[in-house]
């Protein structure tokens, strides 16, 4: 590639910095985000599984995203008011039959939401969230 | 309103010129009508608590390393990290983590 564009950090000659020392490269696209918001997730602790749709999309491709949302804490039987980047796993050591688990996919007009869970207490919860869909696609 | 200024770049065998759409707008490099993240924070962190004091909860990205120096392993935590609108905790000690604005 003999044209193009490139912006580089303070300190860093444009003509010999690597990709990573770059602020900008006309070879390597920005995420371009599509939409983002929130949305709040209803499941039941009962070791069920709940597949809920988080936002359409419509793009006629699976798209990259990101997901970040409230969690349940298997340690203390409770919900944690703090977000973590799904997909999340939490388990007992003590007891395999004891989870929690939450799963954002994609496909190619929606993102949806897998929650499974169970600590034997049946619980019900509602889970906070937020999320990017990107116009990038899976495989760029 | 007609779009007629504003950056775009294109991928490579895409028409710059192409009208951005909803189902194109991937082939685009950049492009001044899609937002893109905003980069708060990225770089090694040697704690197990990252201080962000946006006031919400930002988008990150955190991964255990092996190393701050030269690290030969980047490894995405799925378990233990959280965010709140403060900080970034529950990290491996070192990670590499990245923070994000978000609007909200």
């Amino acid at each position: 590639m003999d044209y193009g564009m490139k912006i580089s950090k303070p300190s860093y000659d444009v003509k010999t910095a690597g990709v990573g020392d770059l602020l900008f490269h006309s070879s390597y696209p920005f995420l371009k985000i599509k939409s983002r918001g929130s949305s709040s997730v209803n499941y039941t602790n009962d070791g069920g599984s709940t597949d809920v749709l988080i936002a359409t999309h419509s793009l006629g491709y699976i798209p990259l995203f990101t997901f970040y949302t409230q969690w349940y804490n298997v340690e203390t039987s409770s919900k944690e008011t703090t977000y973590i980047h799904a997909p999340f796993y939490d388990g007992t050591y003590a007891d395999l039959g004891i989870f929690f688990s939450i799963r954002p996919y994609a496909n190619t007009t929606q993102l949806r939401l897998i929650v499974e869970s169970w600590d034997g207490t049946g619980g019900n919860y509602d889970l906070s969230s937020f999320y990017a869909i990107y116009y990038d696609p899976e495989v760029i | 309103m007609a779009e007629d200024y504003g950056i775009k770049i294109s991928k490579a065998g895409y028409d710059v010129k192409t009208v951005p759409s909803e189902t194109n707008k991937k082939n685009f490099i950049i492009l001044d009508s899609a937002d893109a993240h905003k980069l708060l924070y990225a770089g090694y962190v040697s704690a197990t608590r990252c201080t962000h004091s946006l006031g919400y909860v930002p988008y990150f990205f955190v991964f255990a390393v092996d190393s701050v120096v030269s690290p030969t392993a980047f490894t995405r935590t799925i378990r233990g990290v959280y965010a709140d609108t403060t900080s970034i905790g529950g990290i491996s000690d070192p990670s590499y983590i990245m923070i994000f604005y978000r609007s909200v």
